[in-house]
């Protein structure tokens, strides 16, 4: 039995009515319309779908949207600030993080956790907390630069 | 997935054992959700009512003293238990084996009670907790049930919990001093693939510190269940952690466990490394004993 | 070496604003008004004949719009050098995964509820899963005939001969399996059609043009009444060349409906049903003379195509013969056997053949190596094919960085150094190859066109069908025009790839984009620029053939100050009785031609790319498990457009390479995938990575033929790494394995067999 919930996705409340069994994910692809966050295996391992729940990384398609409610979600859409690029998208694209773009939000979603946990992250530990998004193009070289770029400043 | 499914949310443990009581076996506990969801998604559950214990309060402390040791709220994330203060220094290797669950979104999102009555044998936690001794508290609407962890956990995805209890409470007693432990992932693929041997090694040492006055092991992937490597341990107890001691406790612990051939290693190639990680993670476990 | 404005720099992708703010669109992102959701159902029996299916329960589905079978398709096959496919099945299932029905309703979960209730009756036959079963009398037979797809046989050069003359003989069998793309975006189509007879579909897919002209024969309708639009594309590596049938089954659920379906993969599905790397068997015996020169090399290669070819075999007529143009090889005997099984049909995937059997032709350079006494580098140098060679297949070598990549490498690795100091259970190995850029074999055509229009404020859009599957072709096709019409790159764009507002090309495969679609779209600028400099010339006063740009301006050489700008000139062009807006249009085929069927022969591609890898692995001795800590790429890909993205092409495909020589394969039991998921079919992770890549391109030589001395950059990457892994291993702890992928489990039994013959 479908029920109305109301997410706050970026900072803005969005009211959708959702079976009980609706992914996250699901939810903010087809009904919020925010395509960004990508579903790539659903069932937790690629990381495509990763969005932030209060702050912390978490794959959306293995969430139930009910159990998101009360939560701030952040998603890639949700990233910029006031137009300006995140220091993390902005190395992306300076050190060509990324190729066909499709583990991309996924992978600044986690980054962006990473890094408001533990600022400084060595490379060692941005090597580590990479190791739950799977990229198939660009053999991660390119995205530990980019975040270790802004983890050193 | 299933969309025929009702979503209740009690507000207290009692609240939920009572729907739990109501619709029995049309009914799953949720909690994280992870590993529910994923058996959804097969199609290996198709429950009619989810009872969800994501708004009960109060279910995800990490509890120290030095009498009743460790206490952890079913509720608590992984993530919580990783990081935790008093568990990285009473406890380091739960800490580390806390460390090694899936990735970030997981540890995010999983709770030790949901891993636990998951039962999955290939998940981290349970060779740890197995090692240091842990209990489950299950509480049901006939009363409250203390559980030893190796009696909790029966076959594959199964333990003794009844459809209408929820496990609230995992406890690992305090350690005695001159105690050190060391966890051991083995994969033979990626770092996070699901690997071929976990081994979890708690030693306590002799006032010396030459001898292991007692050992407990805990051994993860190999088995129906995750399962201690009682004779292994008998055998190394009083021993000194000496390179044919080791190499013949490996053997013993070898045939205490009945791993499956796949993809991540043959069975004679997983027993193999069973010997070859006990050396390892005993040989560690008595470096941390000994600092 | 010539200075460039645009070309050879490192610029970041020209898409890449939209692909870090969640904006890039793919298939699946993607909604039309009034649109369904359609899903396949798919055989789960490895072998056996249609006899009914019955849809009724299906489509008494409330929100259920369309049930299509085999028995509403024209039942024409096709395929991409051989008609066995069908787009649903009407006579057999040949694989567990077989496409038999498919649904479009309202939403997923009722298209796939409704699948589940659609009810096939199969008469199972038997089936076979193993290529020399396969081929035996009274084995199943999956099509026609016997399960033979293709063979091929040859003799070159003086056999006999060569055989005499070698001092040392090796002969082995070599084993490589099936692996996947695992590319990120599963495979998915967005199909809309029109009454009008137009049908639509947003596609993933690397290869608009040729998708299309299969989709019409599919579907029998004619070529130009569909329309193919690429999305952004999540990763190709071969697997998204249309040699499936999800965008025709997509199409015709959308003509039944009348209304928009859009069908995505799921993840298993993918795995299940996607045309993924041929697997081999190779029988390779190779003669060496003393002084470490190839005497003969003899050949035979038994592929497995699976249940039905697509791009297989191509690829096993690659196994056999691409690696002979990396040597000097003149006496040589090859045969090659593609033979079907019931298993998930096999096709092109990065490298495309090319890296099994350089798997085992650069482990026998290094068993030459150790015999004769030689560095491993000398054998390769001693060997090494050089500008100007013609190849024993016929195959003109017009440029060839070969012998200065092999010294390069040594040089980044240290590699005498390395391998005379090591530490215990350390090794340095390495593997040379060679590659295409572009290869002649869908017709007599490998060529490509663009048209570019300059627009009236002087930016120039580039209409090219190539499209952009990640590998960065967009920011590549862009500074090659910016370079050739002497304009800044933030003064071009370039068009999404669609079949009806872009001119014929076939896309993206045998790393040709660079190269060919560089070449068609640097005579499109070109062209573009000579009607701007008559113009310009115009307005100047002065001779269209005294004329330069640079930075959007156009002047007289050698005074600059005098200068119109391109924008000044496309306005005056336009603005003037008789104006017209300047349009520039190129084309390019390759100098390479047909091949002949058996032997081989005939230039395949325009230029061919070389190189040389190196890696240093440490071996665990007591689990047998490997971890790679360095490697080194020295490539030689002639002039490289965009340094910052070929590296990361480099560096992707080295995950690939990786994976295939450690970690990943395929699991069958029963024809069934056992592993169809990231959890269980293995990807390097970013901490599986070797934390030491070093990546350079060899630019000693430059490719006549090729925008600015380019040519293929996209493919090579991960050609030569699994042999440089096998002999590392072996340099670390004396033991070579000849299957793949490298285990421990392999490793430490080799270790324990070493030991026991020592003893």
């Amino acid at each position: 039995m479908k029920r109305k919930i109301v997410l706050n996705v970026n900072n803005d409340n969005y009211e959708v009515e959702v079976e009980p069994g609706r992914l996250l994910a699901d939810v903010i692809r087809e009904d919020i319309g925010l395509t960004g966050t990508k579903k790539g295996c659903e069932i937790g391992v690629c990381g495509a779908c990763t969005v932030l729940l209060d702050g912390k990384a978490v794959s959306s398609c293995l969430m139930l949207a009910v159990h998101a409610v009360g939560k701030k979600i952040t998603t890639i859409e949700g990233l910029m600030k006031n137009g300006e690029l995140d220091p993390l998208q902005k190395a992306f694209v300076d050190y060509g993080a990324f190729q066909c773009g499709f583990c991309t939000p996924g992978v600044l979603m986690a980054s962006k956790a990473m890094l408001n946990e533990n600022p400084h992250a060595t490379e060692h530990e941005i090597r580590e907390g990479l190791n739950g998004n799977l990229c198939r193009c660009t053999g991660y070289a390119k995205m530990i630069d980019a975040i270790k770029s802004v983890a050193g400043r | 997935m299933s969309r025929d499914f009702e979503l209740l949310e009690p507000k207290t443990v009692k609240e939920a054992c009572a729907m739990l009581s109501k619709h029995r076996d049309q009914a799953k506990v949720i909690a994280g959700g992870l590993s529910l969801l994923l058996f959804m998604r097969e199609g290996l559950f198709k429950p009619r009512f989810l009872v969800s214990l994501m708004k009960i309060k109060g279910l995800d402390y990490i509890k120290h003293d030095a009498k009743k040791g460790l206490r952890i709220g079913a509720l608590a994330t992984h993530r919580s238990i990783e990081n935790s203060k008093v568990v990285k220094a009473k406890y380091p290797v739960l800490a580390e084996t806390f460390h090694r669950v899936g990735s970030m979104r997981i540890r995010n999102v999983g709770t030790i009670g949901g891993n636990l009555c998951h039962a999955d044998p290939r998940l981290d936690p349970p060779p740890t907790l197995l090692a240091l001794d842990a209990k489950v508290k299950v509480v049901g609407p006939k009363g409250t049930r203390s559980i030893r962890l190796e009696d909790f956990l029966t076959n594959y995805y199964e333990t003794v919990i009844r459809p209408n209890e929820i496990l609230t409470e995992v406890s690992v007693p305090s350690q005695p001093p001159r105690t050190g432990g060391a966890y051991v992932r083995f994969s033979t693929k990626t770092n996070d693939d699901t690997p071929a041997v976990e081994l979890a090694a708690v030693v306590t040492l002799d006032p010396k510190k030459e001898v292991l006055a007692d050992v407990r092991i805990g051994l993860g992937a190999l088995a129906p269940t995750a399962v201690r490597a009682k004779k292994a341990e008998a055998f190394l107890k009083g021993k000194r952690p000496e390179e044919d001691v080791l190499k013949e406790a490996g053997m013993i612990a070898s045939q205490e466990v009945e791993p499956i051939g796949d993809l991540r290693g043959s069975e004679e190639y997983k027993k193999e490394m069973v010997g070859v990680m006990l050396k390892r993670g005993i040989q560690a476990a008595f470096e941390k004993a000994k600092a | 070496m010539q200075e460039f404005s645009v070309v050879g720099k490192r610029l970041p992708r020209v898409e890449g604003h939209d692909k870090v703010t969640g904006k890039a669109l793919y298939v699946a992102d993607l909604k039309l008004p009034n649109m369904l959701y359609g899903k396949v159902l798919r055989s789960p029996i490895p072998h056996g004949k249609v006899l009914n299916v019955d849809t009724s329960r299906a489509r008494k589905l409330p929100g259920v719009k369309a049930v299509i079978t085999g028995e509403d398709t024209s039942k024409v096959k096709w395929g991409a050098f051989i008609n066995d496919m069908h787009v649903l099945a009407f006579d057999k299932v040949r694989f567990v995964g077989d496409e038999v029905a498919a649904v479009a309703a309202v939403d997923e979960a009722t298209a796939q509820e409704a699948v589940d209730l659609i009810k096939v009756d199969y008469e199972e036959l038997p089936a076979v899963f193993d290529v020399f079963e396969a081929m035996e009398p009274g084995a199943p037979i999956l099509h026609e005939g016997n399960n033979i797809a293709l063979h091929q046989k040859f003799v070159k050069g003086d056999f006999e001969g060569g055989m005499k003359e070698a001092a040392y003989v090796f002969e082995d069998k070599f084993t490589t399996p099936i692996v996947w793309h695992a590319y990120l975006e599963t495979m998915g189509a967005l199909a809309s059609y029109s009454l009008s007879g137009k049908l639509t579909i947003w596609l993933s897919t690397q290869t608009l043009f040729m998708a299309r002209q299969r989709i019409a024969r599919a579907l029998g309708m004619r070529i130009a009444d569909v329309r193919l639009i690429q999305p952004n594309v999540g990763g190709g590596f071969g697997g998204k060349s249309c040699d499936e049938p999800t965008a025709m089954i997509c199409g015709l659920l959308a003509q039944k409906t009348g209304r928009p379906v859009r069908l995505i993969n799921s993840r298993e599905e993918e795995f299940q049903a996607s045309r993924p790397r041929v697997a081999t068997n190779i029988f390779l015996k190779m003669g060496f003379r003393k002084d470490g020169t190839i005497a003969f090399k003899d050949t035979k290669v038994v592929n497995d195509n699976g249940a039905y070819s697509a791009k297989a075999p191509a690829t096993t007529g690659v196994t056999l013969t691409r690696v002979d143009t990396l040597y000097r090889f003149k006496n040589i005997r090859g045969e090659a056997l593609l033979v079907y099984t019931n298993k998930v049909p096999t096709g092109a995937y990065r490298g495309f053949g090319n890296p099994p059997m350089h798997f085992a032709v650069e482990q026998m350079m290094d068993m030459a190596a150790e015999a004769t006494g030689l560095d491993p580098t000398e054998v390769r140098l001693r060997n090494a094919t050089q500008v100007g060679d013609v190849s024993v297949h016929g195959w003109r070598v017009n440029s060839c960085a070969l012998s200065d990549s092999i010294k390069k490498a040594a040089e980044l690795m240290n590699w005498k150094e390395a391998r005379t100091n090591k530490k215990p259970h350390q090794g340095f190995g390495m593997g040379c190859f060679i590659h295409v850029s572009g290869k002649r074999h869908f017709g007599n055509y490998d060529g490509s066109s663009a048209v570019i229009k300059i627009n009236e404020d002087g930016k120039a859009t580039i209409f090219s069908g190539e499209g952009e599957i990640g590998q960065g072709a967009f920011t590549v096709l862009s500074q090659i025009a910016a370079e050739e019409l002497g304009v800044p790159l933030k003064d071009v764009e370039i068009s999404v790839g669609d079949t009806d507002s872009t001119t014929y090309c076939h896309g993206a495969y045998a790393s040709r984009l660079t190269y060919i679609a560089g070449n068609a779209v640097k005579a499109a600028a070109a062209d573009a620029k000579k009607q701007l400099f008559k113009m310009a010339a115009e307005m100047l006063e002065a001779d269209p053939e005294d004329l330069t740009s640079r930075e959007a301006k156009i002047f007289v050489k050698g005074n600059p100050s005098k200068a119109v700008t391109v924008s000044d000139v496309a306005r005056g062009c336009l603005y003037r009785e008789g104006g017209f807006p300047i349009v520039g249009r190129g084309a390019w085929d390759p100098p390479s031609e047909l091949q002949t069927k058996d032997t081989r022969d005939g230039n395949t591609s325009g230029a061919y790319s070389y190189g040389t890898q190196m890696c240093q692995v440490e071996v665990d001795p007591e689990t047998g498990k490997v971890k790679v800590l360095n490697f080194v790429a020295a490539h030689d890909s002639g002039k490289v457009i965009n340094p910052m993205l070929g590296e990361g092409q480099i560096e992707g495909a080295l995950q690939q390479g990786i994976g295939y020589a450690l970690t990943e394969e395929m699991a069958f039991e029963d024809g069934k995938v056992m592993n169809p998921n990231f959890a269980d079919y293995k990807i390097l992770g970013a901490d599986d990575m070797p934390e030491k890549i070093k990546i350079h391109f060899v630019e000693t030589c430059m490719e006549p033929t090729g925008p600015f001395g380019a040519k293929g950059l996209g493919e090579p990457g991960l050609v030569a790494t699994s042999p440089a892994i096998a002999n590392a291993i072996y340099n670390a702890v004396g033991v070579r394995i000849k299957g793949l992928p490298m285990t421990p489990e392999k490793i430490l039994n080799a270790l324990k067999e070493k030991r026991a013959n020592k003893q």
